[in-house]
């Protein structure tokens, strides 16, 4: 019998106790499908530490250096009147 | 650059916009995948507030930490206020953190930035803090006033649906 999926994600992220974790370990050695989700799941993670980052699509400094030497004003006004 | 903060605090905008170069890039992604679109708008919104309130930063962390809760924050808030709005008007609840019955529908190869902006909003924000930003459980459920367990959930079901994406 499989463990729940989400148990999974607990054991990649070192939320089991030791004794989860040994008995989660033991059904690993025996199961291919929850070895691969196991393996998925590490790859997501992978992946999603590996993004690297993106400029905006335009410039924001004017509208910040507007924005933020003169007094501090309410978010909603400034947006509502640009 | 040790007296850049200082100087921009004191309203010097070239020493803000040393800081702003430094750190947009981080600040527009982190925004963008919480919102799961593009928003120039609340990026400049996150400058504007860091550059107003950096006279309160103390530096107990890292300015880079001060200013990503920052971005944190008003991302979540830029996203409550429109809840606020849509359920103040049409009475609807919200969902956000109700997940589908069935996995979302992910497309294999689809570019993954783009399947993280697909996913369920409650899901995708629990996915960004923790598996890209690094923030615990019990952080995540404090910031999004779910519990630790709804959190976890939210996690596994977003990996679930984003594996696909990988192909």
């Amino acid at each position: 019998m499989h463990p729940p999926e989400e148990r999974l994600s607990e054991y990649l992220d070192g939320a089991l106790t030791e004794a989860e974790a040994a008995a989660l370990e033991a059904h690993l050695g025996a199961c291919g499908p929850c070895r691969e989700l196991l393996s998925d799941l590490r790859r997501v993670l992978a992946r999603a530490q590996a993004l690297e980052d993106r400029a905006p699509r335009e410039d924001l400094w004017p509208g910040v250096a507007a924005g933020g030497s003169t007094a501090p004003r309410c978010a909603w006004w400034n947006r509502s009147w640009r | 650059m040790p007296l850049t903060r200082p100087l921009a605090a004191s309203g010097d905008a070239h020493a803000f916009e040393r800081l702003y170069r430094q750190h947009v890039n981080r600040v527009h992604s982190l925004v963008r995948r919480m919102l799961g679109e593009e928003s120039e708008e609340v990026t400049q919104e996150v400058l504007v507030r860091a550059w107003q309130k950096l006279g309160t930063f103390r530096g107990e962390a890292s300015f880079g930490t001060w200013l990503h809760r920052l971005a944190v924050n008003v991302a979540l808030n830029h996203r409550s206020a429109r809840g606020r709005w849509r359920r103040r008007f049409t009475e609807q609840p919200d969902h956000e953190f109700e997940l589908p019955a069935r996995p979302a529908p992910s497309v294999p190869g689809l570019d993954f930035e783009a399947a993280i902006g697909g996913l369920p909003p409650g899901a995708r924000k629990v996915f960004v803090l923790h598996d890209i930003e690094g923030y615990r459980h019990q952080e995540i459920a404090g910031l999004l006033g779910i519990t630790a367990g709804t959190s976890k959930s939210q996690l596994h079901y977003a990996r679930m649906a984003l594996r696909k994406a990988l192909g």
